[in-house]
């Protein structure tokens, strides 16, 4: 388990912050009524502690799949951001969450997942 | 001298009627005047109250309000999932809070009247008439309540947040009431209630549970009050129903056309409002709680 932080700090550090964010995120849903976030951040903390563990083919594999489903979120996010900007929006509850800090947020998310799917050949290479 | 003294029998009850409805105009002015933006209170500018912080500001204002009427001002603060599971993996919860307080019943029961209005607006928008008007008739009401030297039953006064994004406030709201298990009598919920342009002073009640349209129905006939019965389910009642209390809708003509054309815009502002209408709409929701109160 450390050696793979140690060895891939870039790579394990920014995934594992995305799991606990959306670990926590998926709790928070729960606990008021909508398991959808949860179970797909378990699916995601499977990934991770599988990855954590193997260092083989189906690592990387997991490695690109988490690395696509956050680029998409942060993907998602900017899209939405940028089409909220010319179509104004009439409900606050979504608006706030379109403010710089959040689009500059999923600009970084996106990178991350970016930069997991483009670096997950280097993971089985080096170990 | 006799026709004298009954002259003034019977004027002196007249202008009390008059002065007792332009006192209610007047407060009521003052309150959506402060509501949206026209006025100023304790030196702030209540423009909208679509933002976190301008909901903060109208929930201090509300609260200001109820202790006015020496009643504590509660909040119930709530997290709320999006409608879809796909909406809650990209978004935050929606997040508020609602504020209300309990007038007491003047016996021990454990019986409440729900008195419900929205205070949010969409966003840019003063919502002198939606929904300042709703939450100025529910307060109006609960003062006139309090005079009375008996009721039968304890009163919720509750300002709904964010019902402009998917009725969220009254949804939570509604399943708090049912998590206590309180004994809840009937949901009483008032909406843009301030346009009348026909001047016939007709209200639409919505959906309204069969013993609650029994009420509005006899009330309605005694004071001289007009009103359409309509299916809407749009606002805040509904929450309540969904979950099986017995609820009411009261609106101004939406459904027969004759309703707030600047409802959701920027021009739903203070001049727009028909003050006689919403007094005696007002007057009209005070009879039909003071009767359920006094069976």
């Amino acid at each position: 388990m450390k050696d793979s932080f140690k060895k891939h700090p870039g790579l394990m550090i920014p995934l594992a912050i995305c799991c606990l964010a959306f670990l926590i995120k998926g709790v928070i849903y729960l606990t008021i009524g909508s398991p959808v976030p949860f179970v797909l951040s378990l699916v995601f903390l499977f990934f991770m502690v599988y990855i954590v563990y193997n260092q083989n083919v189906k690592a990387r594999r997991m490695i690109r799949i988490s690395g696509v489903l956050i680029a998409l979120w942060g993907f998602s996010r900017l899209a939405l951001g940028v089409l909220f900007a010319f179509v104004p929006l009439t409900e606050a509850h979504i608006q706030e969450q379109f403010t710089v800090l959040g689009m500059v947020f999923s600009l970084v998310v996106m990178v991350v997942g970016v930069y997991a799917f483009r670096n997950a050949r280097t993971y089985l290479k080096v170990i | 001298m006799k026709l004298s003294y009954i002259l003034l029998i019977l004027i002196v009850p007249i202008f009390n009627i008059h002065g007792q409805q332009d006192s209610l105009i007047r407060e009521q002015q003052q309150m959506i005047g402060e509501l949206s933006g026209k006025y100023e209170w304790n030196g702030k500018s209540l423009n909208a109250r679509s933002s976190s912080e301008e909901r903060n500001l109208a929930r201090d204002y509300l609260k200001d309000k109820i202790r006015s009427l020496g009643l504590e001002p509660k909040e119930h603060t709530y997290l709320m999932p999006n409608l879809n599971p796909l909406i809650d993996l990209l978004f935050a919860p929606f997040k508020g809070a609602n504020v209300y307080t309990i007038l007491e019943a003047t016996e021990k029961i454990d019986e409440y009247i729900v008195l419900g209005a929205h205070f949010d607006t969409e966003v840019g928008c003063p919502g002198a008439i939606d929904n300042g008007t709703g939450v100025t008739l529910i307060f109006s009401v609960v003062k006139k309540l309090q005079s009375l030297d008996y009721r039968s039953k304890n009163i919720i006064l509750i300002f709904f947040d964010q019902e402009e994004e998917e009725l969220v406030g009254s949804q939570a709201f509604a399943r708090h009431l049912k998590k206590e298990g309180l004994k809840i009598h009937s949901v009483h919920t008032v909406d843009t209630i301030g346009w009348d342009a026909d001047g016939d002073g007709t209200v639409e009640l919505e959906l309204p549970s069969a013993e609650l349209e029994m009420v509005y129905t006899q009330v309605s006939q005694r004071i001289g009050q007009t009103f359409h019965l309509t299916r809407v389910n749009s606002t805040d009642h509904h929450s309540f129903r969904k979950l099986g209390y017995p609820a009411i809708g009261l609106t101004d003509e939406y459904v027969n056309g004759d309703y707030a054309p600047y409802k959701d815009t920027p021009q739903d502002i203070y001049e727009t409002v028909n003050f006689e209408f919403l007094a005696k709409s007002t007057v009209f929701v005070y009879e039909v709680i003071k009767e359920i109160i006094n069976q």
